[in-house]
Parts: C-alpha cells; sequence; structure tokens
C-alpha cells in the first residue's frame, strides 16, 4: 500500500474509525478513489451504486437493513472487482473468520438450535444475522423446509446441506437489546455456542476434554468494518458480504412471511 | 417414620438412580423389596441393601413390608403396574414417566389412585427441581408474558454418569444406530425420545404453554434425536435434542423468553446428585443475574414430595397429573405421525 486510503464518509463513528487507523486512511470529501462509507437505515443501495458511479473504490455499509434482492444482485454488478464491506451488527467478521477456522478441524455437528429474539423494529435484522450465524456454523447454505410465524413470533425447521436440522425459535421482545440478542448452538460431538448481543458476543466451543471460551472482541465494529475495507482494496479482493447477506435476507424473509394455515 | 419402599425394576436406572437418591434420603425411605422381570439383577441389589427379591410384581405387591410402589420398568408395562399397587392397596406410589403409553391407559391408571386416594408421584424429576420453582417464581412476579420456550439437549452416553454413582455397571456395548431413513423407524425414536426424554420438562412447558396446539416440524435426527416444534397457547416451542456416542458434557437447558427477559433453567447431567439446575435471567436493562444452586435436586425433591404427601394429606392434583400426560401423549403423537407420513 503506497499510503494512506482516502475515507469519505459522513457518519461520525466512521469518522472516529478512520481515526483509529491513522497510517492507512485519512478521510476526505472527495469520493473518487476513497471508500465510501454509506448509511444503511436508507436506501443504502442507491447509495452505494451512486458512490460506485463516482468512482469509489470501495464500501462500507454501516448496519444496512433490509433490501430488494433485485437491488442487491445489481449492486453487485455495478461494484465490479470493488469490495462492498458490511458491518452487521450481530455479525462480525473476526469472529466468523475465527470460528470457520476451528470447525476446519472438528467433526459436523447432528443439529443446530437458533434463538433469536428483538424489538420489533429490529427483528428483521437479527432473525438475518442469527441465520447467518448458522449457515457459518453449518458450512453450507441452508433451506427452509417449514414455519409458522405470527403476531410477530414464530419457528422454523432448516435444513443444512448434509441433511442436518436446523431449529429456529424467534420472537419480537421489547425488552431485548436494540438490535437483538440470538444464541446459535451447534449440537455434535463439539458444542459450538454463540450468544450475545451487539456489544457482546460470548463465543464457547466444549468438547469431551475442555471448554473454551473465546476473547473478547475490544475493537469498534466500525473500526474492523473500514480495516477489512481498506485490506480488500489494497489486496484487490472480492468480498463475500454481500452474497452472504443476501442468503441470510432472503431465508430470513422466507421465515417471517411464512404463513401460520 | 420410615417407610417401606419396593421397587419394580432393577436396571441401571434403578441401581445409579433410585437406590442412591434413596440412600440420601435415609429416615424417610428404605428399601425393603425390588423385584424384576426375570434378569436376577433384582437379587443382586438387594442382597447388599438388606431387602427381598423378587421375579415378577406379585411377591413384591403382596409384601407387607412394601408401603410404597415405585415403578421403574419400562415404560408399556407403567400403567397395569399402577392399577396392581392400588388393588394391592399400597399407600403411594411413585412411577416413572411416563405414566401410561397412551392417553385411555394413562388415565385409567391416575383415575384409579383418585378413586382410591392414593399419592402418586410422577418421575418428571426436574418439575421437582428446586431451580424450577425459583424460576416460576420469577416469571410469575416480574418476567411478563411469555414469547417463546426453547429445550436443548446434547447427552453423551448415560454411562458416563452411572459410573459416578454407582458401581454396578449398564449393559456394555452400543446398539446398532436405527436406520432414520425409515419413516416408521424415524417415527418410533421420535415418539420414544418425546416420551422418554421430553417429558421430563413437558410439565414446565405447560405451565407456561397450557393449550396445546399443532405440531409445526418434526425430524428424527441422526445419530439418535428429534427436532420439533410447536405452538401451544400461541407460544412457539421448539426441542432439539441430539444423542451422542462421546463428546462434551451433558447440555439440558430449557430457555424462556418473556417480553422482558431470557430465563436459562440448565439442569446437571441425569443420574448425579450435582445439586439444582442453575438459573440466569438477562432482563431487560441489561442485568445478568446467575442464581446458585441448592444442595436439592429433581429426584430428592421428587422423594420428598412424596413425603410430604404422606405426611400432610394433602390433596394430590391428579387433574394436573392427567393434563400432563395428555398433553405429552398427545404431542408425541401428533410429531411420529408427522415424521412416519415422510415419504
Amino acid at each position: 500500500m503506497s499510503g494512506p486510503i482516502a475515507v469519505h464518509s459522513s457518519l461520525e463513528s466512521y469518522r472516529v474509525a478512520a481515526a483509529e487507523l491513522p497510517v492507512s486512511t485519512r478521510i476526505a470529501d472527495e469520493l473518487a478513489g476513497a471508500i465510501a462509507v454509506v448509511d444503511g437505515a436508507g436506501e443504502w443501495w442507491d447509495a452505494a451504486s451512486r458512490a460506485l458511479e463516482q468512482k469509489a473504490v470501495g464500501i462500507v455499509v454501516s448496519r444496512p437493513r433490509a433490501a430488494p434482492s433485485d437491488a442487491l444482485d445489481a449492486l453487485a454488478a455495478a461494484a465490479e472487482d470493488r469490495p462492498i464491506i458490511l458491518e452487521r451488527p450481530l455479525l462480525r467478521a473476526d469472529i466468523e473468520g475465527s470460528i470457520a477456522a476451528t470447525l476446519e478441524h472438528r467433526p459436523a455437528h447432528s443439529a443446530l438450535v437458533i434463538e433469536c429474539h428483538a424489538p420489533s423494529m429490529a427483528l428483521d435484522g437479527a432473525l438475518r444475522d442469527a441465520i447467518g450465524w448458522a449457515r457459518v456454523l453449518a458450512r453450507a447454505p441452508l433451506e427452509l423446509r417449514s414455519a409458522a410465524s405470527a403476531r410477530g413470533r414464530g419457528l422454523a425447521l432448516l435444513d443444512a446441506a448434509g441433511g442436518a436440522p436446523v431449529t429456529l425459535i424467534f420472537a419480537a421482545q421489547p425488552g431485548a437489546p436494540t438490535s437483538g440478542r440470538i444464541r446459535v448452538t451447534s449440537l455434535g460431538i463439539s458444542l459450538v455456542e454463540l450468544d450475545g448481543d451487539e456489544g457482546d458476543m460470548a463465543v464457547t466451543m466444549t468438547d469431551v476434554a475442555s471448554r473454551r471460551v473465546a476473547p473478547a472482541r475490544f475493537e469498534r465494529p466500525e473500526r474492523l468494518a473500514l480495516r477489512r475495507a481498506v485490506e480488500a482494496v489494497a489486496g484487490d479482493a472480492r468480498t463475500p458480504d454481500l452474497a452472504a447477506l443476501a442468503l441470510d435476507a432472503t431465508l430470513a424473509r422466507a421465515v417471517l412471511d411464512a404463513s401460520s394455515s | 417414620m420410615t417407610c417401606g419402599v419396593g421397587i419394580i425394576g432393577a436396571g441401571p436406572g434403578v441401581a445409579a438412580l433410585h437406590v442412591p437418591t434413596l440412600a440420601r434420603l435415609d429416615g424417610d425411605f428404605r428399601i425393603v423389596h425390588l423385584s424384576d422381570a426375570g434378569s436376577g439383577r433384582a437379587g443382586a441389589l438387594a442382597k447388599r441393601l438388606g431387602a427381598r427379591a423378587s421375579e415378577g410384581i406379585d411377591d413384591l405387591l403382596a409384601d407387607p413390608d412394601v408401603e410404597i410402589v415405585a415403578i421403574c420398568s419400562p415404560p408399556g408395562e407403567h400403567a397395569a403396574q399402577i392399577l396392581a399397587s392400588v388393588a394391592a392397596g399400597k399407600r403411594a406410589i411413585l412411577c416413572e414417566k411416563p405414566v401410561g403409553t397412551t392417553i385411555a391407559e394413562a388415565e385409567r391408571a391416575v383415575e384409579a389412585c383418585r378413586d382410591a386416594g392414593i399419592p402418586l408421584i410422577v418421575g418428571t424429576n426436574h418439575y421437582y427441581d428446586p431451580a424450577w420453582g425459583r424460576a416460576k417464581h420469577y416469571l410469575t412476579a416480574t418476567g411478563g408474558p411469555v414469547v417463546s420456550i426453547s429445550v436443548t439437549l446434547a447427552l453423551p452416553p448415560n454411562t458416563r454418569y452411572h459410573d459416578v454413582v454407582t458401581e454396578i455397571g449398564a449393559p456394555s456395548g452400543s446398539r446398532p444406530a436405527p436406520d432414520l431413513r425409515r419413516p416408521e423407524v424415524a417415527a418410533g425414536v421420535v415418539r420414544a425420545l418425546l416420551t422418554g426424554l421430553a417429558i421430563h420438562d413437558m410439565p414446565l412447558v405447560r405451565d407456561l404453554a397450557p393449550q396445546f396446539e399443532r405440531v409445526v416440524f418434526a425430524r428424527a435426527v441422526a445419530p439418535i434425536g428429534f427436532a420439533v416444534g410447536f405452538i401451544a397457547s400461541g407460544i412457539p416451542v421448539q426441542l432439539t435434542t441430539v444423542m451422542l456416542p462421546e463428546g462434551a458434557d451433558a447440555l439440558w437447558r430449557l430457555t424462556v423468553t418473556t417480553e422482558r427477559d431470557r430465563l436459562d433453567v440448565t439442569f446437571p447431567p441425569a443420574f448425579v446428585h450435582a445439586g439444582s439446575a442453575r438459573v440466569r435471567v438477562l432482563a431487560a436493562g441489561g442485568n445478568d443475574t446467575a442464581y446458585g444452586r441448592v444442595a436439592d435436586d429433581g429426584y430428592i425433591a421428587e422423594w420428598r414430595a412424596l413425603s410430604e404427601l404422606l405426611a400432610s394429606g394433602m390433596p394430590v392434583e391428579y387433574d394436573e397429573l392427567l393434563d400432563d400426560v395428555r398433553y405429552s401423549l398427545r404431542l408425541a403423537d401428533e410429531a411420529a405421525a408427522l415424521v412416519g407420513a415422510k415419504p
């Protein structure tokens, strides 16, 4: 990397993140040649597309809300080889990476259990991220087999490749943390469990001999997302974030739409 | 006053569970008679306890020193043995779950106890675990409406826990894994596990979600287990259980989520005496509270409950027992039907 990469952001939290990456980033007013940070609260896919048209070299989406699948396809096409990094409140990429590495050496699970609770406004996103964790732990995309939901609560049976079932229960819970609380438990010779909320996701792995608790992650999610974007731009690397989001969001929507009839 | 106990059945569950449990309650109970179905195990157990042994149930029920009958035989025999115990005029019965394998036979058995005024305790030990009482109190007092219930089990072989409570070994060697690709086999596995394992927690679930509505999904899980989701009182309930050939210590957790809080009740492994379950509450506002264990576990507590019934003459809640078994068997039947119907 020849010098700091420009970061264009109107979000204060990302200006702080840039300040925590003083060697690899610098704040810039222009989009051309910069990593553009987009607020995921609105129609972020349009904002991201506009940034790409203005020659942004990469995109970071802060806390993306649900997006139409065709908009995601269009954004992926517009990005070409430019990285799009998503900061998902309940699915941190660094934890995902460490879990994926750990699972490489472990036998497949027999079943996965998802529990997902969030205030009504956040339930879609929490469910999407919980399903994302199940995809990571299952090491395969998931399919919906059956579901029932009503009044913001329900359950579903999903399948991972190979047939291991994934059970899912979810409900709107006013008392849950703002972005929701999830727990995903992999049942097998080794038990792997993620349990927590946006600020505190505990990861434990238990086998016959020991119980390991993964260390806490102190890097702010905004810095993590920005650092990943810098690394992807510098390395000309494609990122899987958008495709993973599309998979998880589509499945979450299918679960939520499932009729109780 | 010490009551004489006769135990029908002498399998690993008796050697590893009821004999050590009753040893902890010496003074209230004394094992005076054990019977088996011809295995000879009752004799070996009885010898070291200074008790009598017999084959079948007739001698045990005719034994005047047997005041309380503990029915620890295979589930298909429970209802008939309850009826026989009532006919023999025994003072009380503790029956391992389930009371019967069909709703009709369970109703006959419980009604016979009611008609005779005989106290009946069903060995759903989690219901008697002191931690559940504490959790229920919390839910009633502050928890708010329940929005979901989840029961998650991952169980290594029972021998791991037998070995720390008895020297009398369980039968060695593992059974061949059932062929879960065959719908009728898968359905049988799901029904057996729902009536044998999940039934421990069904009185707790029914306490919170009393009106069973329908099964949403049901599936057998390899190597042996099940995944079942159902709706009761408008509340989604998921049950996920896997029995594993090795691996981590038992996970047995009931989670109740209300509009405000998440409450985990984590039970100790079966057979061991490690105190009550642990209760953890994640409350709205961020408080994370773990309640300590108390010394008594559900096994001890269910026998204490029987002792208190005998001492106090308090009426038994037969209708609750009946509703528990109806709930469990309906769930088991509907889940098994769903599994068996799959191509």
